[in-house]
């Protein structure tokens, strides 16, 4: 009986078992170049309400340094933004006192009270702004007036 | 005449071309699953911020999209804000931890067509609400 030489043997194991694996890895490479393709990567805005019906409780809850209020309105195609009773039409100012605001007392809870027809990406900025200034309570009020406003319904 | 004897080429298995139809087929799927599903659902132009944070796999979730025109789609269905929320109440009662109710709006979509949802599922007990953006 001839018994193939070791070279022949190796050449033998490379042309059998190298071929499948290279396609193997290229099947995949594609499948996953494929798979990426077109698959944008999106953030999260949490919001972690506080269970319950969204009814102010009888029993008014003390709060030492109040809240701020802020009423997002819509005036001539433009989102006008209202910190405390003050106006604000641009987004660098509502930037710096919410910023200012922040830095003084972060803990603060902060109410938005948005109008029907504002825009998701002006509300969405206001909490980004309100985010970016460590406010650690931001709540979305269910009415026009301050007393309808949801309990605890914040970040 | 020299007849040729049996055992002269041995008969070998080859996977290769059945590995190849198996990674083309799966490719195949991979691609039309993907563009059948953006015919399906409505483009959004989700709002732009620099706050927000990665995403986080949750064991129940809800993806309710809200057009620009204030249309709500579910799974590529289109919804009414009844049945949404409804849908949202069902996965958070079936979950002990809670469901997670995420919205995909617009950035043109007015908060009309956003708070109504808000409303039903804090109702229904619906804690964790989440808004996809984009990174800005």
């Amino acid at each position: 009986m001839k018994i193939p030489s070791v070279s022949r043997r190796r050449a033998v194991f490379d042309q059998s078992v190298m071929t499948p694996l290279i396609d193997v890895v290229f099947q995949l490479l594609i499948f996953f170049m494929c798979a990426s393709v077109g698959h944008i990567r999106e953030w999260l805005m949490p919001f972690d309400f506080g269970a319950g019906t969204g009814i102010q409780s009888a029993m008014p809850v003390e709060k030492p340094l109040g809240d701020v209020w802020i009423r997002l309105s819509r005036r001539n195609d433009q989102t006008l933004v209202n910190i405390a009773g003050t106006d604000y039409p641009e987004w660098a100012a509502v930037a710096a006192v919410l910023q200012a605001l922040g830095e003084t007392a972060a803990e603060i809870p902060v109410i938005l009270d948005i109008a029907p027809n504002v825009p998701m990406q002006d509300v969405i900025r206001v909490d980004d702004l309100c985010r970016r200034a460590k406010f650690e309570s931001v709540s979305f009020a269910a009415g026009e007036s301050p007393q309808s406003a949801t309990d605890p319904a914040g970040q | 005449m020299k007849l040729p004897t049996a055992h002269r080429t041995p008969l070998e298995m080859n996977l290769t071309p059945l590995i190849d139809v198996v990674f083309l087929l799966n490719i195949f799927f991979l691609v039309a699953a993907y563009y059948i599903r953006h015919e399906q659902v409505d483009p959004v132009q989700l709002p732009l911020a620099q706050e927000g944070v990665e995403d986080v796999e949750s064991s129940a979730r809800v993806v309710v999209t809200v057009t620009a025109n204030g249309i709500l789609t579910l799974g590529s269905n289109v919804v009414s804000v009844d049945e949404a929320v409804q849908r949202v109440a069902e996965v958070h009662a079936e979950h002990p931890d809670g469901a997670e109710f995420r919205l995909r709006c617009d950035q043109l979509t007015e908060y009309s067509a956003v708070e109504p949802l808000l409303l039903g599922a804090v109702e229904h007990g619906v804690t964790k609400v989440r808004f996809s953006v984009l990174p800005k």
